[in-house]
């Protein structure tokens, strides 16, 4: 588990993330959300043991992870921009990733070099930047550790690589438990995904929940009441997150589990009643804008 | 799977990202020295058969010019502090860049495992193709017949200096690394590390000169360096390598560098945020020291420039250009900071402290506020004084025990001090700006310390400076006459000549050499400022000899000279010369006398005519007449004679007489008579020898002869 306790770190005069707290559950893929400047990066910098906290302790496992190797053991760290040595090829950064890391999984990264079709000994310096991308999330889930930090990394890849990877991140956390951490400025990239969601707004984290808790007690229900009468009643007590009136066509996000809530509506026969799926995007509309953001302008923009 | 994670597979892997320096040392050195021993040894011998050598002589030269090769030559000062500076910035120029910082410090590798794989890959980098294309070098001369003992001595003392040298700028370029944020600035910081403190000791010397009246430059040499490692080893010269015991303190001092400073950068690597990468400064709190370290510098070395561009002691003008220079550095360091134009006039606090830092620099000096003209030494501190009057300096040469000509104030320092403290600090009390007599005093107190001054007395000190110069210590450290052992290697100097001068040279008996010593050194015993001020000098013995010297620069000639003053109240010399002939021998008599010219120069009419009211003068330099001189001829017996009595060898020293004893305004010049013969003279021809004349002596009908008309 990643343990994040008020956790600051300014730059200069700009205080980039602002007692920021967090947990992260073993075998759950982790979304950190945020628009740029919103201090990811920092966050998963210091999460990887790069940057030294100003305040605040960052621990994994138990084990502050600043300066310590037996923490840094159990982490890969995908920067934005990733790095590979001049004129290196996937070979080479796969000789260093095993001299660093002791379960580096070399048959796994060749076979996966494979299916994704890069070119072992073709010069990485060559490759597009979603391949490097790709490249870099192949060293990372190969090198066996627990958890794998990625920043922005999904960024970039086509649809069918990003479907790919998520698929080897799923068969990782599955067969040994792995713990991705995925930082993106794009709610919709995460929203598939995604078990549990922290979203940094400014420096500081505006919330951090399941999202299985999030879609349990929020629905998205359209409907058309008989009367004003019926309306009232069916709304009576049901906390309205959001509203929107075309006509007589009602679209109500409310917060409330989804047997009761469509228990609710029926029972004042409605002449056109729906409950919809809710995107992770509209979930973070609604429960952000009760805390006052607009996260339209925010995330989505 | 069993981990790699090995300290030697992480030098590997250090190694991969390293290879173009490998590369590169290896060539440099390969080049330098295997195929530029090839190269040598290959001349030097077509040089040996083009001379016709005899073996012995070809084998010597094959020897010295392999010796030399090998050698820690100066031009190896230059290389290894460049590769040192260019391998430490190459090894941890990764913390210039945030994804090779992200990148390596978050996998799991120790710093302290990191920073000695990339520290001592560097060592290996230099040292390795180094070590190995030295050692084939000296293979190849040994090949040649050109290694001996002497060689082996000089490749290691060779690897030992480049080893303190390089470790210590390699360290030190590191720590600048650490504490900068991207390349340019580093090598900024590595040049101001390694020149900050030669800069700083510079500018203080021109401070103290400037504004000290009676500071000494002699106090300001070969000082310990105690930052800049390629300073610290720069008296280790080639050709001192059988000295090593003379620079025991350097490179002990050098190696401490070489490890102190490797600590600070390994402190610094461990503190050094990853945020710096890409910033100009590392670590933020250094910044304000550092500008500061450097603008009040700046500030004072821009005063001495405006002072000596404009010349006398311009206040205004030095205030006004400290003041410049405070706000231009420390906005120029402000704007390198921030990378931002408009940072220039920010932190005006920084700029506050950097003048008040400057002005009280400044005053301190300006009104010697730490008494530095004023300080006399408290004779209860004294142990001795080393006491050098102008002349023992400039005018006279001195040398050690094997003859070699050695630095005047190295060898009065290695002679006794005068321990009379009484009269040396009276007159040290009595120090002026100007006057006669310029003394040089080096005063070593008894905590070990030398405190250098020098001043001018008035030459009517007559009581403290006899004692001074009739001290036993002094006499012994201005005439090495006393010195048995320079005297015996004097004795053995092949064709050494040996003579006494008055207007002609006298030779004399090499085997009277003894006998003159015995009665000179007699004489000196009684001789003090009274006598050298109030007595003429009447002639001087000199010893000459000549050495023919080479090396591989080519041939040239040493000349070894010792001159002995003789004055009237030398009486056991005077006896001595009087003995053997030669005192007479070198006087001028009348009777060998055709003419004498004498050229009067009426300098007064210079002076009439500065003061103005000289018509006729003026009109006549109008003219294009530039001189007043007038020129005459003297044939008569008894003119002769009375010019004889008056006239002196130019060539004499007359430094410690009264100013006016000779006079300046007529020069003389002796025609001999055709049947004349005196052998070997010294001055220039029969035609004339150039003479002055002694002011009391003057004939009083001469003036009127040579008036102007």
């Amino acid at each position: 588990m990643i343990e994040i306790k008020e956790l600051s770190k300014s730059f200069g005069d700009i205080l980039a993330v602002d007692h920021v707290s967090v947990t992260v559950k073993e075998n759950t893929l982790f979304g950190l959300i945020g628009t740029n400047g919103a201090g990811k990066s920092t966050v998963l910098r210091m999460v990887a043991g790069v940057l030294k906290a100003d305040g605040g302790t960052v621990t994994v496992d138990g084990i502050p992870v600043f300066d310590d190797v037996e923490a840094k053991k159990k982490i890969f760290f995908i920067a934005d921009e990733p790095y590979f040595f001049a004129n290196a090829n996937a070979m080479e950064m796969e000789k260093y990733f095993s001299t660093v890391y002791g379960g580096f999984a070399r048959e796994d990264f060749y076979a996966y070099l494979d299916h994704f079709g890069l070119d072992k000994k073709r010069k990485i310096n060559t490759f597009s930047k979603g391949m490097k991308k790709q490249l870099a999330l192949l060293c990372g889930i190969c090198s066996g550790t627990e958890y794998l930090l990625c920043d922005e990394t999904f960024d970039g890849l086509d649809p069918v690589m990003r479907q790919g990877i998520k698929s080897i991140l799923a068969n990782e956390m599955e067969s040994r438990g792995l713990t991705p951490v995925i930082a993106s400025h794009n709610l919709r990239e995460l929203e598939d995904i995604c078990d549990h969601v922290g979203l940094l707004h400014k420096g500081g984290v505006l919330l951090s929940k399941d999202l299985e808790d999030m879609k349990c007690n929020i629905q998205k229900i359209q409907c058309v009441f008989r009367t004003p009468e019926d309306a009232a009643k069916a709304l009576e007590g049901v906390e309205v997150m959001k509203r929107e009136d075309r006509g007589s066509l009602h679209t109500l996000t409310v917060r409330g589990g989804r047997e009761e809530t469509i228990a609710r509506f029926a029972a004042v026969n409605p002449v056109f009643f729906e409950a919809l799926p809710l995107s992770l995007e509209e979930i973070f509309i609604s429960e952000t804008e009760v805390v006052g953001y607009d996260v339209k302008k925010l995330i989505l923009g | 799977m069993t981990s790699k994670n090995s300290f030697w597979a992480d030098i590997r892997e250090n190694n991969k990202r390293r290879i173009w320096l490998w590369l590169v040392s290896w060539l440099f050195w390969f080049f330098y020295y295997p195929v530029g021993m090839l190269m040598l040894m290959s001349r030097k011998k077509t040089h040996n058969l083009i001379d016709e050598l005899p073996p012995d002589e070809a084998v010597r030269r094959l020897l010295e010019a392999a010796n030399e090769w090998i050698s820690f030559r100066g031009v190896l000062y230059v290389i290894v502090t460049a590769a040192a500076v260019l391998i430490a910035i190459q090894g941890f120029s990764y913390l210039y860049k945030r994804q090779k910082v992200d990148f390596y410090h978050s996998v799991p590798v120790k710093k302290s495992r990191r920073f000695t794989v990339i520290y001592l890959n560097g060592v290996f980098i230099f040292f390795v193709p180094y070590a190995v294309n030295l050692l084939a070098a000296m293979a190849i001369a040994g090949i040649n017949g050109a290694l001996d003992r002497k060689s082996v001595a000089a490749a290691v003392f060779s690897l030992l200096v480049s080893a303190v040298l390089f470790l210590g700028t390699y360290a030190l370029t590191i720590v600048a690394v650490m504490m900068t944020g991207n390349l340019v600035i580093t090598v900024f910081a590595a040049g101001i590390f390694m020149g900050y403190e030669l800069a700083v000791r510079m500018l203080l010397i021109a401070y103290r000169m400037t504004f000290y009246r009676y500071y000494c430059g002699e106090s300001v040499e070969e000082p310990l360096f105690l930052t800049a490692p390629v300073f610290q080893v720069l008296w280790f010269e080639a050709g001192e390598r059988e000295i090593w015991s003379d620079h025991l303190e350097r490179l002990f001092v050098a190696i401490l560098l070489a490890v102190v400073y490797t600590g600070i950068a390994w402190f610094c690597y461990k503190k050094r945020p990853a945020e710096a990468a890409g910033k100009a400064m590392a670590f933020p709190k250094t910044k304000a020291v550092i500008k500061i370290l450097l603008v009040v510098p700046f500030a004072l070395g821009t005063a001495l420039l405006v002072m000596d561009l404009i010349g006398d002691m311009p206040y205004a003008m030095m205030i006004f250009g400290m003041v410049l220079a405070v706000v231009l550095g420390s906005g120029v360091i402000e704007v390198i900071y921030e990378m931002d134009i408009r940072a220039a006039l920010g932190k005006k606090y920084q700029m506050l402290i950097s003048g008040a830092a400057v002005a009280v620099i400044f005053l301190i000096y300006c009104f010697d506020l730490t008494g530095f003209d004023k300080w006399v030494p408290d004779p209860e501190k004294l142990e001795d004084t080393v006491v050098m009057f102008r002349d023992d300096k400039y005018r006279k040469s001195y040398y050690d025990e094997n003859l070699d000509y050695a630095y005047a104030v190295d060898y009065f320092l290695s002679k006794d001090g005068v321990t009379d403290t009484e009269a040396i600090c009276a007159l040290s009390g009595k120090k002026q700006e100007g006057g006669p007599i310029w003394c040089t005093m080096a005063y070593r107190m008894k905590n070990g310390k030398v405190i250098w001054r020098e001043f001018a007395v008035d030459s009517g000190e007559e009581e403290l400076l006899s004692r001074i110069m009739g001290s036993r210590e002094y006499r012994e450290a201005v005439c090495q006459l006393y010195d048995d052992a320079i005297y015996a290697k004097m004795k053995e100097e092949k064709d050494f000549v040996f003579g006494f001068e008055n207007f002609w040279y006298v030779p004399l008996d090499k085997k009277d050499m003894d006998e003159f010593r015995e009665a000179y050194l007699k004489d000196r015993e009684n001789a003090d400022y009274s006598t050298f001020k109030n007595e003429l000098i009447c002639g001087e013995v000199s010893y000459r000899a000549e050495r023919d010297e080479e090396d591989e620069d080519g041939r040239w000639t040493t000349y070894i000279k010792f001159n002995y003053d003789i004055y009237p109240s030398y009486r056991n010399t005077l006896a001595f010369l009087e003995e053997k002939g030669a005192y007479d021998a070198a006087l001028i008599h009348a009777d060998e006398v055709e003419s004498v010219t004498v050229t009067n120069y009426h300098r007064e009419m210079y002076e009439k005519l500065e003061e103005g009211g000289m018509p006729e003068a003026e009109a006549d330099l109008e003219r294009g007449r530039e001189t007043y001189a007038v020129t005459k001829r003297f044939t008569r017996e008894d003119q002769i004679e009375e010019l004889l009595q008056a006239v002196y060898p130019a060539s004499f020293d007359n430094r410690w007489n009264p100013e006016d004893i000779i006079s300046n305004d007529y020069s003389v010049s002796v025609r001999f008579k055709e049947s004349v013969d005196k052998g070997e003279i010294l001055y220039d021809s029969r035609d004339g020898i150039s003479l002055e004349l002694i002011a009391g002596r003057i004939p009083s009908w001469l003036a009127q002869e040579t008036a102007y008309q």
